[in-house]
């Protein structure tokens, strides 16, 4: 109980605003290491019940989004218990892998999103179409591909592409802002 | 772009999309495992498949923002804010708040209905009061006016659970969930909490975005669990129709008690784009669909329009469905039931065969994080011991009894030994449980008055299942007033096959392979093959040669399907099976079955 009070008096406005403004830096470090969008959602959701429970532990001043990661990265770790080995996308090895691959890679900061919005505006209207069907519409592949009269492998090649061309831009556009 | 090794975008996009079978997600990682260049380009693909993500969940609540006349709104992007009220909803209950809904405060201008969770304001600050006097008035409310048209008699409620009421015209209010309901007086809406509501009576077209999805709608007939989707609901006693016009629900008759602890109705099905139900007091609910050339005119004209233009137009036209419907078919299906019914009259009834025995492990008074790890398992393997469980002490995996019955109950366990130990997170605001495992063969209740994390529970005598089935776990928790305040679920399978050696008959003759006693547990996986992967759920439809045929709609993808062949009403004969993964191609997969007077003889085709 005493654990209980201590955390609802960090629960702070400030403590909520710098869990919102982590929610896009936290998503995208639980897809990579879970690869499904769906579950991934999962995870950070009950991520963001023990970073609420364990508000009390955090140290104001040091990087919020570097201790709500370590939680977050432990909820990952209960989720591949709990999720049967041959429903998971991604083996020890290989979860191992891109562990230490995050690790050195930048925070997914929210200067990045507005960055991945700026270059989808860049994009050809062809291909800001299929962005929109995909994500905004949240059409299936079979859909897409009948709208635009695709196969389905092209649709799906053409939205990896497209993937790709906005990661470009992203190193682009984040490397010129910060020259 | 390095040249890709082939169907590896394929799987990508599937992994990401949640679509991958099993077979993708092998091939996709034996690929980031060969090649460190995958490994980086998936990196890329994915974090820009989460900015893309988000950035669509941003502008979905933005427009849903601007629906607004008069907000004003930041000119921040919002970031998942779609989830904000289950983050909002965990801070209430580390706040120890009974009332988890009604706490999320909407409004920066929240001031009479303020609740102890202000705090979270920060979160979802975007919104803003409408400045009008009645706006004024119903921005303190958990149940926000959206907008309104010709508006007479309207109270909205200050705190939940409360009742809206509406004499005449048109409103449009949003939950704290971001449900939004259009209501057509005069109505009665009592709101229980954002999930959950009960229309006393009126009309109604609920907007539910797919974050919400578990909300329900109770009226005295029917009980409406939402999957995703627009749907309509009116009551005009004594008839209360319901009406999907996007996505799908689940349709239950009502239980009987109230909204907190009632019992659950009989399952109706689902209903999806263009099917209803219609129920009528003292009568027997009715599923229908506009299936044929008329309905299906008309329920292009306003499937669309349903929410943001001309709700009365929708709602109209679903009643016109349903009666024109109701006119054409109801006489047939009266003569049906009433066959039906005259049957089960006149089946035996089945002695009660308590097969399985439960005994909760000590009460654990600790943390839910002293639950789930060592400890748990400590106990378990205590209880075990004392137990004498199996013939070597042995237990399967600990079955997490978890999932929310509000959606789709999509994960199987299957039993490896008779004692299998149970796990679940005890709600803080719980007193007492009860916990009710169905299965073909048998089942039983037994209930938990102290704080209890786990128990271990033998589905069957032996060592090894003489029969196969399937059980559905429910533990509903309820607080020291009775009403419930929560609810688990889980489903477990028994499988001979999971025990040891099974043997394989090739020959047909073989009196081993073609007889089958007892009743059958069907499984079913979309990832059978690849055209049905994709599959969100399944169908198997049983039809009895020159008898009855029934349709099981199967929430799952992957699961278990128990048809209670033996003391059952479906009798002997030769019956035809079909599984179907809906909104695939057509692939089906068939099987017959006879059932002579000696047992059940299964021919595959």
């Amino acid at each position: 109980m005493k654990k209980r009070q201590e955390s609802c008096a960090s629960v702070t406005p400030a403590f909520i605003r710098l869990m919102t403004d982590a929610q896009f830096a936290l998503f995208s470090y639980v897809l990579l290491l879970v690869g499904d969008s769906t579950d991934a959602r999962d995870v950070l959701q009950d991520a963001n019940v023990v970073i609420l429970r364990d508000a009390a532990h955090f140290k104001p001043g040091t990087s919020f989004i570097a201790w709500a990661k370590t939680l977050a990265y432990y909820q990952v770790l209960t989720y591949r218990k709990k999720r049967s080995r041959d429903r998971l996308v991604f083996d020890d090895e290989v979860f191992q892998r891109l562990t230490e691959n995050l690790a050195v890679r930048k925070e997914q900061s929210n200067r990045r999103l507005d960055a991945v919005n700026r270059c989808v505006k860049k994009l050809t209207e062809a291909q800001q179409a299929l962005v929109t069907a995909k994500y905004f519409e949240r059409l299936s592949i079979v859909e897409i591909a009948a709208r635009f009269g695709y196969s389905q492998a092209a649709a799906v090649s053409l939205l990896y592409r497209i993937r790709h061309v906005l990661g470009v831009c992203v190193q682009s556009a984040l490397k010129q802002e910060d020259a | 772009m390095s040249l890709l090794p082939p169907e590896f975008e394929a799987c990508l996009n599937a992994v990401l999309d949640s679509t991958a079978d099993r077979d993708q997600r092998a091939y996709f990682q034996t690929c980031l495992r060969a090649n460190p260049d995958l490994l980086s380009a998936y990196v890329e693909q994915a974090e820009i498949h989460a900015a893309l993500l988000a950035m669509s969940d941003a502008k979905g609540e933005q427009e849903g923002a601007n629906r607004e006349t008069e907000n004003t709104r930041s000119a921040k992007p919002l970031l998942f804010i779609e989830r904000w009220w289950k983050v909002a909803a965990a801070a209430v209950l580390l706040l120890g708040g009974a009332a988890v809904w009604q706490s999320v405060p909407l409004l920066s201008g929240v001031a009479d209905c303020r609740l102890p969770t202000a705090d979270l304001r920060p979160l979802i600050s975007v919104f803003r009061p409408p400045s009008s006097d009645l706006r004024s008035q119903v921005a303190a409310s958990p149940v926000m006016l959206v907008s309104q048209a010709n508006v007479r008699g309207l109270d909205v409620p200050c705190e939940l659970p409360g009742t809206l009421r509406l004499s005449s015209g048109e409103v449009v209010v949003r939950l704290g969930s971001g449900v939004e309901l259009t209501v057509l007086g005069p109505a009665s809406l009592e709101v229980r909490d954002v999930m959950r509501v009960a229309l006393e009576k009126g009309r109604l077209v609920a907007n539910v975005p797919r974050w919400a999805t578990g909300f329900m709608v109770r009226t005295a007939d029917l009980e409406v669990c939402d999957l995703g989707t627009v749907f309509s609901v009116s009551v005009d006693w004594p008839v209360c129709d319901v009406f999907v016009f996007k996505g799908r629900v689940r349709v239950n008759e009502a239980g009987y008690g109230g909204m907190e602890n009632a019992t659950a109705g009989e399952g109706l099905g689902i209903c999806e784009a263009g099917e209803g139900v219609r129920a009528e007091a003292g009568e027997r609910p009715v599923k229908f669909a506009a299936d044929w050339p008329a309905a299906k005119k008309l329920f292009a004209a306003v499937r669309d329009k349903a929410l943001t233009e001309k709700p009365a137009l929708a709602l109209a036209t679903a009643e016109r469905i349903a009666d024109l419907w109701v006119e054409a078919t109801l006489p047939r299906e009266l003569a049906r039931w009433e066959a039906r019914r005259l049957a089960a009259a006149s089946a035996p009834k089945i002695p009660f065969r308590k097969t399985a025995w439960v005994r909760p492990s000590a009460s654990l008074q600790q943390e839910a994080s002293n639950m789930k790890t060592t400890g748990a398992a400590a106990v378990l393997t205590v209880a075990a011991v004392m137990m004498g469980a199996g013939p070597s002490g042995a237990v399967s995996e600990p079955v997490l009894v978890d999932l929310s019955p509000y959606t789709d109950n999509g994960r199987w366990t299957t039993v490896f030994t008779n004692a299998v130990p149970l796990q679940w997170d005890w709600p803080a605001t719980a007193t007492s449980a009860e916990l009710n495992i169905v299965g073909m063969n048998g089942s039983f209740v037994t209930n938990f008055t102290t704080v209890t994390s786990n128990c271990l529970w033998r589905a069957f005598a032996s060592d090894v299942p003489s029969v196969e089935d399937a059980y559905a776990l429910t533990l509903t928790f309820k607080n020291s007033g009775r009403a419930v305040v929560g609810a688990l679920t889980s489903q477990l399978s028994v499988v001979t096959g999971a025990f040891g050696e099974t043997p394989v008959n090739p020959a047909l003759s073989d009196p081993k392979w073609i007889k089958v006693k007892d009743n059958v547990l069907i499984p079913y996986d979309t990832g059978w093959t690849e055209a049905t992967a994709a599959a969100a759920s399944s169908r198997l439809v049983i039809a009895k040669v020159g008898g009855a045929a029934q349709t099981n709609a199967l929430a799952d993808a992957v699961g278990y399907f128990g048809w209670k062949l033996k003391h059952g009403d479906w009798g002997y004969g030769t019956f035809n099976l079909t599984l179907a993964f809906p909104g695939t191609v057509t692939n089906v997969w068939d099987a017959a079955l006879t059932r002579p007077m000696d047992g059940t003889m299964i021919r595959m085709q």
